[in-house]
C-alpha cells in the first residue's frame, strides 16, 4: 500500500490540476482489498443467474468491469486503469449502456431493460467504489439484483444458485464491518451459515403466513415477453418446430381415473380461417353457453397446472364440460368457452395457473351454432387439391365416406410422417399432396381440412397437445406433444378426424417418439421411455413439480387452501403480525438461552466435577452474588481473607471454609464427612450473609 | 432519591456506583440497528414490494431468508455482549499534561469467545478494541486519556459496544465504576538543585555520589565507569586508576517540604517538589516529604517515589 | 589467581549437638542475620533445598554477602566468594593445571568453584567467557579442564549477584544463562524500623562469626527428597501450565518461560509448601514463588520482571 501511496503522490505532482478539478483518480488505496474481494465475490454470484437471459454484450460488460476493478487493486502500476475507472468515465459508460439497452430491447422503461441496466450499474458502482459507505449501497443493490433473477426462473436451480450468493452477502457484511480484524472467509461462511439456519424458522413462518395479493400493485408497460408453446396461427412447420422442445406445457393431476392414451386430446386454439397456406382463428367468436351435465357418466375431474405461455387460451381434455375453476375456496371461473370449444381467459396466462377442469372424453363437439362461411372457404390457392376434393365428393355419397377415402389415401405410400419435410412453395397443400408427400401433423391436418372444404364439408383445424406421460401421480404434457387435428361438421356436430392417425397410428397410441424414425431431431426426453436416464429425468421432473406446487405456486390461493386445511378462518393482518412476532421472540429467546437453558448447561458441566469442586463453585457464586466475588488470578485463601476484611463478621466462618477447602481441593484426600461439614458451613454462611447488610459497593483494587 | 433519578441511573448509569467485577447482563444491554442495518431493512422492504408486485414466490423466500439473517444477527450481537465480565480497571499514573492509561480487564466466564468489543470512554482520545476474549483468560484494553491538571482523574462512564458479527446491529452497555487515575503535578522544568542534604554523607551537595569508602585503587580497564576513575590522581599526572569501593555506606537524605521551594503559589511549589522527587530518585538520594497533613519518611525506590508523587498529586484536593 | 578477584575460604564449623534440625530453625537463624527479610530468606533457603541456583539483583550494601555467608554457616557448608571483574578469566574460577617440576607432570589446582556455596559477586561485570564458564559448571555440576572432568561437591550452590543492568561496563547475562538460575530476588533496603534496629545493634557481620550450623549436608539432602514428595493436584498442574502459557502468548516477554522454567517452578512450589509444613501444594504457594522464578527470566531484570510476573498472575484465573 505504501508503494501505491508513493506512486499516487508522484502522479499528483505531475498533473496536479487533473485530479483536483475532475477527481478522476480512484484512490485504490482507500478501499481495503479484503472488502473489494468480498464484494466482488458477492456481485459475481448475484450476476451469475442473469447470464442466461441477458444479451452477451451486457454480461461481458458487467463481468468485465468487476474484473477491471479487481485488477486495478492488484496491479496499481497499470496507470490507464485509473482513467478507465474514474467517476466521469463510468458515468459516461452508464449513459452509453442505457442507450445500448434502449436499442437492444426497443424500449427502456420496463422490467427487462431495467434488470439489464441494474446488472451493469452494480458493476459500474463497484468499479467506482471509493468509500466504505459505498459498500452498503452496493450490498443492497446486489441483494436486489439477486431477487430480479426470479423474474425469469423460479426453478430449484434458481433457488440453489441464490444460496452461495446469500452466504457471500453475509461474508461481505462481516468483512465490511471490520476489514482488518474480520475472521477468515471459511469461518465467516460457517458463521453465516449457522446464522441462516438460526433464522430459517422465522423465514419459513413468514413465507407461510405473509399475506399474498392476487394482483400486482402496479404494472409497468407490458414487457415484450416471448410467448411459448402453441401460437395463434398455424402454418406448415410450426408444430414441427414446437415438437423439438421438451419444455413442460402443463401438468395434470387426475382426481380418479386417467383417460386412455388415444383420448388424451388437449384442446387448444381452434382455427377456421385459411388463406391457402396458414390457418388462424376466426376474427369474431362468440361465447358459448355450456349445457352443464356435471354428473354425466364418464366425467373426468382433474387439475391443470398450466405453465405461463402469455396467450389467452387454456387447455382442457376434449371435450370440456365445465369452465376452468380456480382451485381455491372461492370457486370462480378463470375463462369462458367459445362456440368453437376453446377456453379463453381474459388476461394472458403470465404466471403458473392452476385450475380445476371437467371433461367427458369424446370426439364429437355439440354446439348450437352452425358453421359459418369461413369453414367452407378454400382460399383458391391450391387448385389441384380442390379438384381432388370435388372428385372425392362426386365418387362418395356420405361425408364419412369422403373423409375415409382421403384418410385411406394418406395411409398408403409414399406419404411419410416426418419432422423434417421438404419446404413448400406458394401452393403448400398441392405440393404436399401431389409432390413432396411428406409432412408432420400440421401438413396432414391442413391438407385434410382444405380438401374436405373443397368436397363441400365444413371443416376446421384444432391445435393442442396429444398425449402426456404419467409421472407418479401426475401427468406431464410437454411441448413435444403438440399436435394438430381436424374437425368436420357432420350431422349437426363437429366430428374429430385425426389424419395423423392414418399415416402414423403409433403417434396416437405411443407418442411421438414411437411414430418418428430414429434420425428425426426429437428432444431426447420424448424418446426416453425407459432406461436410467429417462428415470432420472422423470424423477427430476417430479422434484420440480413438487417444488412448483409447494414453493413457487404458493400464492393467495394456496394460502387460502392452507387455512382451510387447518380449519381456521383467514386470519386478519394484525393476528398474523402478532403470531409472527410472538414466534420470533420465542425463538430468539430460546436461542439466546433462557435462564433454564444456561442453568442446564451449568448443571451438566458441574455434574462432571468432583463434589469438592461443586461445593467450591457454590461458595464462589454465593459470595459473588453478594458483590464479594473473586478477582481473576486471586488465590482462594487470599480471596477469603479479603472478604473477611470487608465483612469482619464472617471472618471465623471464612477462615474455617478456607482451611477446609484447601484440604479438600488440593490435598488429594477424599473425606466425605469433611465435605459434608463444608457444605453445611456454606449453608450457614448463606444465612449469615442474608442477615448482613450488603457492604458498600466500592471497587476493590485487584491483587497486585 | 427520586424515582426519575433512579430510572436515569438504571438506564444511563450517570453516577459511578458500579462495583467491579461486574457481569454485563440483559438489564444493561442496549441494542439498535446500525445505519447499515437500516439500509439493509430498506433494501428488504424494496425487495418485498417487488416480490408482491410480480408475485415472485422465491422473491418472498429470499426476502424472508434475509429477514431471518437480520434477526439472527440481532441474536448473535446480543449474545456477544451478554455475560461479558469487567474484572477490574487498572489505572496508570502520569504527570499532568501527559496521558494516563486505563486498562479494563475483560473476561468471558460463559465459555464463549467474545469478538470485537469496543471500549469508549468520554475522555479517551481514541477507542480501543478488544478482538477476542477467550473464556479462560482475560483480555485487557488500553484507553489513553489526556490530562491537564493534577489530582484524581475519574475514568467516567465506560461504554462497551460491539457490532459483531455482521455490523447490522450495535449492542452497547454502560459501566460506570469509580475508578480514577492519579495525575501527578507536572515537574518544573529546570528546577533548582535539591535542597541541602542531611545525613552522614560527606555533607556536600546533592550531586555527591552514593559511594562508600575507597578501599584501594586498581588499573583502569575499558568498560569501567568514568565516575569511578580517580580523577585527582589523573590530574597529578598518574595513569588512570579506578577506585575500589567498600560496598557499605549510609545514604544521604534530602528533606522536601513546601517551604523549601521558596515559591508562593501552591501549584508552582508542588511542581518544583515533583521535579525534586524525580531528581533525588535519579541521583539515588534518599528523601523525605513533608506536606501539611502528610508526612513521608526518607526512603527511595519506586514505591517510595510513587507514594511521594501521589501525595503531591492530591495535596489540597478533596477526596476523589 | 589474580589480585582483582578476592577469594577467601571459610572452614565449616563442627556441627553443634543441640541444633534444632528443622527447616524452620534454619529460617529463624537466617532471619536473625538478615533482619526484616523473612520472605527473601525463605526463598533463598527454598531455592537451596530445591537444588537450584540463586540470583540476587541489588545495589551493594544490602546484605547479599551476609546472606550467602549465613546460608553457608547455618547449613554447615563451606563457601567461597569470587568478585567478578571485567578481566576475569575462566581459569580464575575453575582452576588451572600447573606443571609440577618435582613430579614432572601437570597437576590440577582447583579454582574457587570447588566449594559448596559459591558467591559470585557482580556476575554481570565479567566478560561473557568467564560468565559461561561459571554457568556451565552450574548446569553440569562438574568442571572439564584439559580433558579431565572434575566433579563438584554434591551440594553445589551458586549465589550470584548482579547490579542493576543499566550501569556502565556491564555484560548483561543472556536469557539462556538467566534460565539456569532457579530464583531471582532482590533484597531491598530495610524498612525504617529495621534500619534503626540495625544501626542500634551494629554490624551484623559480627554476629555471623557466632553463628553455628543448624543442620548438615546430609540432612539437607533428606529435606530435598521430602520436598519432592509433596502432593500436587492436577488443577494446580493446569494452573502452572496456564501461567507459563500466559507468559508466551502475547509476545510481550520474548518467548516467555521455557519448559525448564516450568519444572523449576514446580520444584520450588513443592519446596515452599513443604517449608510451610504441608504435604500438598496450594495455589497460594504458586503465587508466592512465581515472581521469583519468572521475574529474571521474563525481562532480564529481577525488578521489572517481578512486575511482569505480577501482571501475569493477575491475568490467569486461579483454581
Amino acid at each position: 500500500m505504501t508503494a501505491v501511496g508513493v506512486a499516487l503522490g508522484k502522479s499528483t505532482r505531475k498533473k496536479r490540476w487533473v485530479p483536483q478539478v475532475l477527481n478522476l483518480r480512484p484512490s485504490t488505496a482507500a478501499v481495503e482489498p479484503r472488502i473489494l474481494s468480498a464484494l466482488a465475490a458477492l456481485l459475481l454470484l448475484a450476476q451469475l443467474p442473469h447470464v442466461v437471459h441477458l444479451p452477451l454484450w451486457a454480461t461481458l460488460l458487467g463481468g468485465g468491469l468487476i474484473g477491471l476493478r479487481v485488477l486495478a487493486c492488484k496491479r496499481p502500476d497499470i496507470r490507464s486503469l485509473d482513467w478507465v475507472l474514474s467517476s466521469i468515465a463510468l458515468t459516461g459508460f452508464c449513459v452509453i449502456v442505457a442507450l445500448l439497452i434502449r436499442w437492444h430491447y426497443g424500449y427502456f422503461v420496463g422490467r427487462d431493460p431495467a434488470v439489464a441496466f441494474l446488472f451493469i450499474l452494480v458493476a459500474a458502482k463497484f468499479a467506482e467504489l471509493r468509500r466504505g459507505s459505498d459498500a452498503t449501497l452496493l450490498m443492497c443493490l446486489a441483494s436486489f439484483l439477486l431477487l430480479t433473477q426470479y423474474f425469469y426462473s423460479q426453478t430449484i436451480v434458481a433457488a440453489a444458485v441464490t444460496l452461495p450468493a446469500v452466504l457471500a452477502l453475509g461474508h461481505a457484511l462481516a468483512v465490511v464491518r471490520d476489514p482488518v480484524r474480520a475472521a477468515p472467509a471459511a469461518s465467516n461462511l460457517t458463521l453465516v451459515g449457522a446464522m441462516l439456519l438460526q433464522g430459517a424458522p422465522i423465514a419459513i413462518l413468514l413465507f407461510i403466513v405473509f399475506p399474498r395479493l392476487s394482483g400486482p400493485l402496479w404494472s409497468l408497460p407490458e414487457d415484450s415477453m416471448a410467448t411459448s408453446g402453441l401460437s395463434d396461427s398455424m402454418s406448415p412447420g410450426s408444430i414441427a418446430d414446437l415438437s423439438r422442445s421438451s419444455e413442460v406445457a402443463f401438468r395434470v393431476e387426475f382426481d380418479n381415473e386417467v383417460p386412455p392414451k388415444d383420448l388424451r386430446y388437449w384442446r387448444g386454439p381452434v382455427f377456421e380461417r385459411f388463406d391457402g397456406r396458414s390457418w388462424s382463428a376466426a376474427p369474431i367468436r362468440e361465447v358459448a353457453t355450456l349445457a352443464v351435465d356435471a354428473n354425466a357418466t364418464g366425467t373426468i375431474n382433474y387439475t391443470v397446472m398450466l405453465q405461463p405461455h402469455r396467450q389467452h387460451w387454456m387447455f382442457a381434455l376434449d371435450r370440456a364440460t365445465g369452465l376452468p375453476m380456480s382451485s381455491s375456496g372461492d370457486a370462480k371461473a378463470l375463462a369462458r368457452i367459445m362456440t368453437d370449444g376453446q377456453l379463453i381467459s381474459d388476461a394472458p396466462i403470465n404466471r403458473i395457473t392452476r385450475y380445476l377442469q371437467q371433461s367427458i372424453p369424446g370426439d364429437r363437439v355439440h354446439t348450437g351454432a352452425a358453421p359459418g362461411p369461413l369453414t367452407r372457404n378454400t382460399a383458391g390457392r391450391n387448385p389441384r387439391a380442390e379438384v381432388l376434393g370435388q372428385q372425392l365428393a362426386a365418387t362418395h355419397d356420405s361425408p364419412e365416406a369422403i373423409a375415409a377415402a382421403l384418410l385411406q389415401r394418406f395411409s398408403q405410400a409414399p406419404f411419410r410422417y416426418t419432422l423434417q419435410p421438404s419446404l413448400l412453395g406458394i401452393s403448400p397443400v398441392d405440393e404436399f399432396l401431389f409432390d413432396t408427400r411428406e409432412g408432420f401433423c400440421e401438413h396432414y391436418a391442413s391438407a385434410f381440412a382444405m380438401v374436405m372444404r373443397a368436397a363441400g364439408i365444413p371443416s376446421r383445424v384444432v391445435t393442442g397437445y396429444l398425449g402426456g406421460e404419467m409421472n407418479g401421480d401426475y401427468m406431464i404434457v410437454r411441448q413435444s406433444d403438440a399436435h394438430a387435428w381436424t374437425e368436420l361438421w357432420i350431422d349437426g356436430a363437429w366430428q374429430r378426424f385425426d389424419p395423423t392417425g392414418a399415416i402414423a397410428p403409433s403417434r396416437i397410441e405411443d407418442g411421438i417418439g414411437a411414430a418418428l424414425g430414429a434420425d428425426e431431431p426429437l428432444p431426447s426426453l420424448s424418446r426416453l421411455t425407459g432406461g436410467w436416464m429417462g428415470g432420472m429425468q422423470l424423477r427430476w421432473d417430479r422434484m420440480n413439480h413438487a417444488w412448483q406446487r409447494m414453493v413457487v405456486d404458493f400464492d393467495d390461493d394456496a394460502q387460502a387452501r392452507l387455512w382451510e386445511k387447518l380449519g381456521i378462518k383467514k386470519p386478519a393482518l394484525w393476528q398474523l403480525t402478532a403470531v409472527v412476532l410472538a414466534v420470533s421472540c420465542a425463538w430468539v429467546a430460546l436461542l439466546i438461552g433462557l435462564p433454564g437453558f444456561t442453568w442446564w448447561k451449568q448443571y451438566t458441566h458441574e455434574r462432571r466435577l468432583p463434589p469438592a469442586e461443586r461445593a467450591w463453585q457454590r461458595l464462589e457464586r454465593l459470595l459473588a452474588h453478594h458483590a464479594l466475588g473473586r478477582h481473576i488470578g486471586e488465590a482462594p485463601a487470599d480471596w477469603l481473607q479479603r472478604v473477611a476484611r470487608q465483612q469482619p463478621v464472617l471472618a471465623d466462618q471464612l477462615h474455617a471454609l478456607s482451611q477446609g477447602f484447601a484440604r479438600q481441593r488440593f490435598a488429594g484426600v477424599d473425606d466425605e464427612a469433611a465435605l459434608g461439614a463444608l457444605e453445611s458451613s456454606i449453608g450457614a454462611l448463606r444465612k449469615t450473609l442474608r442477615r448482613t447488610p450488603r457492604g458498600k459497593t466500592t471497587s476493590v483494587p485487584a491483587p497486585a | 432519591m427520586s424515582a426519575a433519578r433512579k430510572l436515569r441511573q438504571r438506564l444511563f448509569r450517570t453516577r459511578p456506583d458500579d462495583a467491579l467485577p461486574l457481569t454485563v447482563e440483559h438489564q444493561r444491554i442496549y441494542i439498535l440497528p446500525t445505519p447499515r442495518g437500516c439500509a439493509f431493512v430498506g433494501a428488504l422492504l424494496l425487495m418485498l414490494v417487488a416480490s408482491i408486485n410480480y408475485d415472485l414466490s422465491l422473491g418472498y423466500a429470499l426476502c424472508f431468508l434475509l429477514t431471518g439473517l437480520f434477526t439472527s444477527a440481532l441474536l448473535n450481537t446480543y449474545r456477544n455482549m451478554a455475560g461479558l465480565c469487567v474484572h477490574h480497571i487498572e489505572a496508570s499514573s502520569g504527570f499532568a499534561g501527559d496521558a494516563v492509561t486505563f486498562s479494563p480487564k475483560l473476561g468471558a466466564p460463559a465459555g464463549r469467545a467474545r469478538h470485537a468489543i469496543e471500549l469508549v470512554s468520554p475522555g479517551a482520545s481514541e477507542r480501543a478494541t478488544v478482538t477476542v476474549v477467550e473464556a479462560t483468560s482475560t483480555a485487557s484494553a488500553a484507553l489513553s486519556v489526556p490530562t491537564t491538571r493534577r489530582g484524581h482523574l475519574p475514568l467516567g462512564r465506560l461504554t462497551l459496544a460491539s457490532t459483531w458479527p455482521l455490523g447490522l446491529w450495535r449492542a452497547w452497555s454502560y459501566v460506570h465504576s469509580p475508578v480514577s487515575a492519579t495525575v501527578w503535578p507536572r515537574p518544573e522544568n529546570d528546577a533548582p538543585p535539591l535542597p541541602v542534604i542531611h545525613g552522614d554523607g560527606d555533607g556536600g551537595n546533592a550531586h555527591a555520589h552514593r559511594e562508600g569508602d575507597v578501599s584501594g585503587l586498581r588499573d583502569w580497564i575499558p568498560g569501567d565507569s568514568p565516575s569511578r576513575v580517580a580523577w585527582k590522581r589523573v590530574a597529578r599526572g598518574d595513569e588512570l586508576k579506578v577506585r575500589l569501593l567498600e560496598a557499605n555506606h549510609q545514604p544521604a537524605t534530602t528533606e522536601l517540604a513546601l517551604e523549601a521551594t521558596r515559591l508562593n503559589a501552591l501549584e508552582a511549589q508542588l511542581s518544583r517538589l515533583t521535579a525534586w522527587v524525580l531528581n533525588a530518585e535519579h541521583q539515588g538520594s534518599d528523601y523525605s516529604l513533608q506536606l501539611p497533613g502528610t508526612s513521608i519518611d526518607a526512603d527511595r525506590g519506586s514505591t517510595h517515589r510513587k507514594h511521594s508523587l501521589d501525595a503531591l498529586a492530591v495535596h489540597g484536593l478533596g477526596a476523589p | 589467581m589474580t589480585s582483582s578477584s578476592g577469594t577467601s575460604r571459610v572452614t565449616p564449623l563442627p556441627l553443634c549437638a543441640d541444633a534444632h534440625e528443622t527447616p524452620a530453625a534454619v529460617i529463624e537463624q537466617l532471619s536473625g542475620v538478615l533482619i526484616g527479610k523473612h520472605h527473601t530468606v525463605k526463598l533463598a533457603f527454598a531455592c537451596l533445598i530445591a537444588r537450584g541456583h540463586l540470583l540476587i539483583e541489588d545495589v551493594p550494601g544490602v546484605g547479599k554477602t551476609t546472606l550467602a555467608r549465613a546460608l553457608g554457616v547455618s547449613l554447615g557448608l563451606d563457601w567461597t566468594r569470587v568478585q567478578f571483574t571485567n578481566d576475569l578469566l575462566p581459569a580464575d574460577i575453575l582452576g588451572v593445571s600447573v606443571f609440577d617440576r618435582d613430579s614432572a607432570s601437570f597437576h590440577f589446582r582447583p579454582g574457587p568453584v570447588f566449594t559448596s556455596i559459591l558467591l559470585a559477586d557482580e556476575v554481570n561485570r565479567a566478560p561473557p567467557k568467564a560468565q559461561s564458564a561459571l554457568l556451565e559448571a552450574m548446569e553440569e555440576r562438574q568442571v572439564s579442564i584439559d580433558g579431565e572432568t572434575h566433579a563438584l561437591p554434591d551440594s553445589f550452590f551458586v549465589v550470584a549477584t548482579q547490579n542493576p543492568t543499566e550501569q556502565l561496563g556491564a555484560f548483561p547475562l543472556p536469557e539462556s544463562q538467566l534460565d539456569r538460575f532457579l530464583v531471582g530476588i532482590t533484597i531491598g533496603l530495610p524498612d525504617a524500623a529495621t534500619e534503626c534496629e540495625l544501626l542500634e545493634h551494629g554490624d551484623r557481620r559480627a554476629t555471623l562469626d557466632t553463628l553455628e550450623p543448624c543442620t548438615s549436608p546430609e540432612q539437607l539432602k533428606r529435606w530435598s527428597e521430602q520436598a519432592e514428595s509433596v502432593h500436587v493436584d492436577s488443577k494446580l498442574i493446569h494452573y502452572i501450565q496456564a501461567l507459563l502459557a500466559a507468559t508466551r502468548d502475547d509476545g510481550r516477554y520474548g518467548h516467555g518461560l521455557s519448559p525448564r522454567a516450568g519444572l523449576a517452578l514446580l520444584r520450588l512450589c513443592r519446596t515452599w509448601a513443604w517449608l510451610d509444613g504441608r504435604d500438598h501444594l496450594l495455589p497460594e504457594d504458586v503465587q508466592a514463588v512465581f515472581p521469583a522464578v519468572a521475574g529474571h527470566r521474563l525481562t532480564g531484570s529481577v525488578a521489572s520482571g517481578q512486575e511482569a510476573a505480577a501482571d501475569v498472575l493477575a491475568r490467569v484465573s486461579c483454581p
